[in-house]
């Protein structure tokens, strides 16, 4: 098929075409054009600026934490003469807090493996 | 440079999009006039129904004033407009029409009985057709588009227009049938 138009369609649609009325349709895309032509609120530099004295006071509190926080997760849990020896150096991985998490976490992965097969 | 609302009715289209490009909010609701009974028409042959046909013309003039500063050329603002409105039909389309896609047509309708008007009674027919052969259609009897710029336009294999405008063709001529035997096609309000 070409270009070429049903000439019976190509009247019909002719026909339909209407002037259709301006005055409220404009009115309303002005409004709103108008209404974004303000300056907008800058809601997250707002959000920024309210949040910054709360992060500096939790800065002030929290400085420190993940200092504190690595420092408790890897100290030894067991004090023992073995710990110089060479098998306490193997062990000492475990010997924590992080490692019995870690431990901790692979029995539940493998466990739910089993599980789940 | 300002013109007044009786000035800028009188100036050429170019020079009114420039003012509008700059940010004269004047301009462009001189351009909104000009254009939105043309686009309006087109989105109600492309919607189920006025209102929403209206909304999305709305949107389309939205995003166009938005968009202004990104028109290289004056002169090609009507089909700017018409790119941008296409593509808020086809975003509503894709988010609200779960047939968007769909290219089947339905079977069993009846034809439509003269006396509605012809423009209320072609929206109705063309609400019938799946919405890509609605399209094709509208672009090509509404706009007078070639099949390759359809094609573009839609993202559309040349071949599915065609068959789709052959298609839609067909369907529409038997849903608008009882006009082809009148004798003159007459428009009611």
């Amino acid at each position: 098929m070409s270009d070429e138009r049903d000439p019976f369609l190509d009247q019909a649609f002719a026909t339909a075409e209407r002037r259709l009325d301006d005055a409220a349709f404009v009115a309303d895309v002005m409004r709103q054009v108008t209404a974004r032509s303000q300056p907008a609120f800058n809601q997250p530099l707002v959000i920024c600026l309210l949040l910054a004295p709360a992060l500096w006071f939790a800065a002030q509190t929290f400085g420190d934490a993940p200092l504190r926080l690595l420092e408790s997760l890897s100290r030894p849990l067991v004090d023992s003469p073995v710990q110089d020896s060479v098998g306490g150096s193997i062990l000492a991985p475990l010997n924590n807090l992080a490692g019995l998490l870690g431990l901790g976490a692979a029995t539940v992965y493998l466990a739910y493996k089993r599980l789940s097969a | 440079m300002t013109l007044t609302r009786q000035a800028l009715s009188q100036s050429p289209e170019p020079l009114i999009v420039q003012l509008a490009c700059r940010g004269d909010r004047q301009a462009f609701e001189e351009l909104v006039r000009r254009h939105q009974s043309w686009l309006r028409n087109l989105l109600r042959r492309l919607s189920r129904d006025a209102a929403l046909a209206d909304d999305l013309a709305q949107q389309a003039f939205l995003q166009a004033w938005r968009r202004l500063e990104q028109l290289q050329q004056a002169t090609v603002f009507a089909g700017w407009l018409k790119r941008i409105a296409l593509n808020v039909w086809l975003q509503h389309q894709r988010r609200h029409d779960p047939l968007a896609g769909s290219t089947e047509f339905d079977t069993d309708l009846p034809t439509t009985q003269p006396g509605h008007g012809m423009a209320i009674d072609i929206d109705h027919a063309l609400a019938l057709l799946p919405p890509p052969v609605r399209l094709c259609i509208v672009l090509s009897y509404h706009e007078h588009m070639s099949h390759i710029e359809i094609a573009e336009a839609a993202g559309l294999p040349l071949g599915t227009v065609k068959s789709h405008i052959r298609r839609g063709t067909e369907r529409l001529r038997q849903l608008l049938g009882d006009y082809s035997d009148a004798p003159t096609l007459e428009v009611r309000p």
